[in-house]
């Protein structure tokens, strides 16, 4: 499969000091991309030099044989590249529907417009059970998901992801990670930076550790979860169920 | 052991929805105490109200046998209650270092003429290159990423002797190998008398660490226990580990 994106020998920085030294990854059509690493690594500036947040400073960002490192981001927004950034971005005063609304700014066509916000509704049903609602009294999870419904109005090939799981709840971050993998089984190419390491690989196809800056690892998600050494410097301890803490008496809490 | 915090039936209503709906908890002195529950439960709420961040609309706080109730942020830091943020509240005019010698409790003055004592740049030091922060010391706080300033703010409360911290997920964003070097920080200070009441969605670190766990849901305590039976209780898992 031809890769639908090609980071080549990307540097990038906010000021002084690159955060990015010649960062190479390519990602392929339709499948799920993890991005782990250090905190500082630069997992999220990586996404930002897609999507065009952050312009490098060098070498090159090609989408679908299209070198767009000079393009803006409303450019590449509208040649199917969305980010979802790290903080919950929903406008928190305005409903649920009107937020969805914004994700079709840039529509014109008001019948495909219609089209995209019913796909969205069927991926996400919440948007429509909790329509009228404002997007701030939603929890966690179910903002993360009015974020991806979203993205879907635009019609994306390639999403790009902040650490979707942060924040969350167990039950929510399940229901994240699964609509992650629906978005790749419809087609869709998804990009995401992972803190939660384990749970982003394996919800992934590929891996990849940046690490100061640099890739230092690219394999297959399942493979990487099972490298010793990965698990050693990126990972931490796997989650073990005989960690027996020490015992006090329970008591139900008054209701 | 006895309550160092104690909250009775606080309600808290924001434009008609019972954020917190008549909570009750108390966490004794010693403990590392978790706080469960799902998002939209009134976990970070209650540690708004507990505090002083947010005004309780019914309800008592005590906190070392005081009612508390309404006391103001600052005033409750002096009497020994730290805590950190979701979206973690460092200064981001200052540099790292500096963020640090601000916890520690020297003032404007010190900062400026370098009266921080031996002991404590030590201490600075040594925190900093546990948390790989040592390489962008000299930076603006507000330079860092997420995950960097999570790990300051950690940091920042190692620096102070508080007598009870609340955390509010602290290892969000956090790698997960300097999650374990957050966890035996925990204990040691811990070990060294400070009570601690952690807000965590990372069930791993959170039932290995702490004990009794404490599970809110729609704005209530709803069980209190140690980590395996809560584990293992119908109650908690549909409202909140799922399968």
């Amino acid at each position: 499969m031809a890769p639908v994106l090609v980071i080549d020998s990307v540097v990038a920085s906010y000021g002084a000091g690159d955060i990015l030294k010649g960062v190479n990854l390519s990602v392929e059509a339709g499948t799920v991309t993890c991005l782990i690493g250090p905190n500082g690594s630069g997992k999220s500036t990586v996404l930002k030099t897609v999507s065009g947040l952050l312009r490098p400073k060098r070498g090159t960002v090609t989408f679908q044989d299209q070198v767009i490192n000079r393009l803006s981001p409303k450019a590449r927004l509208l040649l199917g590249i969305v980010h979802v950034p790290q903080d919950r971005s929903l406008f928190p005063a305005m409903s649920v529907w009107d937020n969805l609304l914004m994700g079709g700014y840039m529509l014109r066509d008001q019948k495909l417009l219609r089209h995209r916000l019913e796909q969205a509704v069927e991926a996400f049903p919440i948007c429509k059970t909790r329509a009228k609602e404002h997007a701030g009294s939603l929890s966690g999870g179910e903002q993360k998901q009015v974020e991806l419904a979203r993205t879907l109005v635009l019609d994306p090939t390639l999403i790009l992801l902040d650490e979707p799981s942060i924040g969350l709840d167990p039950k929510s971050r399940q229901v994240v990670f699964a609509s992650i993998r629906a978005l790749c089984e419809s087609g869709r190419t998804v990009l995401l930076v992972e803190q939660n390491a384990r749970s982003g690989l394996a919800a992934s196809d590929m891996g990849a550790v940046l690490e100061s800056g640099l890739v230092r690892l690219v394999a297959t998600g399942a493979s990487l979860l099972q490298d010793p050494q990965v698990a050693r410097l990126y990972l931490g301890a796997a989650p073990s169920p005989h960690d027996q803490p020490a015992t006090t008496s329970d008591q139900q809490v008054k209701p | 052991m006895t309550d160092l915090l104690s909250v009775h039936d606080v309600t808290k209503i924001f434009g008609g929805v019972h954020a917190v709906d008549g909570a009750s908890l108390s966490v004794q002195e010693g403990t590392i105490t978790a706080l469960i529950g799902p998002n939209g439960s009134g976990k970070t709420t209650l540690f708004n109200i507990i505090t002083g961040y947010l005004k309780a609309d019914l309800g008592r706080v005590e906190f070392d046998g005081r009612d508390v109730t309404g006391s103001h942020p600052g005033r409750l830091y002096r009497q020994g209650l730290s805590r950190t943020f979701q979206q973690a509240r460092i200064f981001p005019q200052l540099s790292v270092q500096e963020n640090l010698v601000v916890a520690g409790g020297y003032g404007w003055r010190e900062l400026f003429t370098s009266r921080v004592g031996r002991k404590d740049r030590e201490r600075a030091a040594s925190l900093l290159e546990e948390f790989r922060l040592s390489d962008v010391s000299e930076l603006f706080a507000s330079e860092l990423s997420y995950g960097q300033r999570k790990l300051l703010e950690f940091a920042a409360v190692l620096m102070s002797a508080p007598r009870l911290v609340l955390l509010d997920e602290p290892t969000a964003g956090v790698n997960p190998v300097l999650i374990e070097t957050m966890e035996r920080h925990i204990r040691e200070r811990n070990a060294a008398g400070i009570t601690f009441l952690i807000v965590e969605h990372d069930m791993t670190f959170a039932m290995r660490l702490c004990n009794p766990v404490i599970v809110l849901d729609a704005g209530r305590a709803i069980f209190s226990g140690e980590p395996s039976v809560v584990q293992n209780n119908a109650l908690v898992l549909d409202a909140y580990l799922g399968s």
